[in-house]
């Protein structure tokens, strides 16, 4: 059934979540579109299109975002499992368990997953002090996307998934394979960060008219 | 300018912008390749495909008046620059020479 108004939340992320393209005349044209004789289908199709074509697009053009989420995303590995395995973070957990539920479960999850929150939003802002393109809202918009997509993340490792992933791998690749959506979920943050060329470019047309 | 050859998406949104002049824009832009292709378009690649041709010199753009239906949003005009009708041309020669003498692919043979 084709609306008059599409999804607001698919318009949002392609405003917000493709720094790749100019998402403000795509949006125009999907609207446009999507009044003349398109689906609710289609436009959220187009729009996970967009925002993936727009990732890649950055993604090849990001070298420097890239190598810096590379060499985080190791990093921090190293660092979460020394305190993860620490007697003080144990004990923590233990605590946590020992609660009542549902407090139990909400606060061992939490305790779970706060610290490699924490490792994506300072590699984030260290990121964008070291390149100089660091401002509130860049912050916020990038804790934003790496809270959906690591949220995303946890869920799929909880459910399972990356260990069926696994079994089917051989075991050299067991810790490339640990690390790829934690490097995912920075790179896609950093990425949803920066002004893109092709934002830029668009801004410089907009000014010289 | 680009020395390289253009990719099949890229001729075609190259074709489709020539085709249509001073009305280039996503959306008929969009709609004359899925005529043409028979296939659904994302606007996504075809943004993504101009951009870079844009990066390239072979495309220029310029952003139209905002209008209601489009959300106060404005139109983003894509024409075909001078080093892009060179680069067209080099491409279509290039398959043209590439084509001829193929028996295999005359009346409808494979």
């Amino acid at each position: 059934m084709t609306l008059s108004k599409p999804p607001a939340l698919a318009t949002w992320m392609l405003e917000h979540l493709a720094p790749g393209i100019d998402g403000n005349a795509l949006a125009g044209d999907l609207l446009e579109e999507f009044r003349h004789r398109r689906s609710v289908a289609w436009y959220w199709r187009q729009v996970l299109l967009a925002i993936f074509v727009s990732f890649s697009k950055e993604f090849g053009r990001q070298w420097r975002a890239a190598g810096f989420a590379l060499a985080w995303t190791f990093g921090s590995a190293i660092v979460l499992r020394v305190l993860y395995q620490s007697s003080h973070f144990r004990g923590l957990q233990g605590w946590a368990i020992m609660r009542d539920w549902p407090e139990s479960i909400v606060l061992s999850i939490s305790l779970f997953m706060s610290p490699q929150f924490l490792m994506w939003w300072f590699g984030l802002g260290f990121y964008l002090v070291t390149v100089r393109s660091f401002s509130a809202r860049r912050l916020a918009r990038g804790v934003l996307v790496s809270l959906v997509l690591g949220l995303l993340a946890f869920a799929f490792d909880l459910s399972g998934g990356e260990r069926i992933v696994m079994q089917e791998l051989p075991r050299q690749a067991i810790p490339f394979i640990y690390s790829t959506p934690s490097f995912l979920v920075l790179m896609l943050s950093i990425c949803a960060t920066l002004p893109s060329a092709a934002i830029k470019q668009a801004k410089r047309i907009r000014t010289s008219q | 300018m680009s020395r390289g050859h253009l990719g099949e998406f890229e001729l075609m949104v190259m074709l489709v912008l020539i085709r249509l002049g001073e009305d280039a824009y996503g959306v008929p832009i969009g709609r004359a390749i899925e005529e043409a292709s028979g296939r659904e378009v994302a606007l996504g690649s075809v943004y993504a495909a101009l951009e870079r041709l844009e990066e390239k010199g072979l495309v220029a753009s310029s952003v139209g008046d905002p209008t209601p239906e489009r959300g106060g949003r404005a139109k983003r005009y894509f024409r075909v620059t001078n080093a892009g009708l060179q680069q067209v041309r080099k491409t279509r020669q290039t398959l043209v020479n590439l084509w001829r003498g193929l028996p295999q692919l005359e009346r409808g043979r494979i």
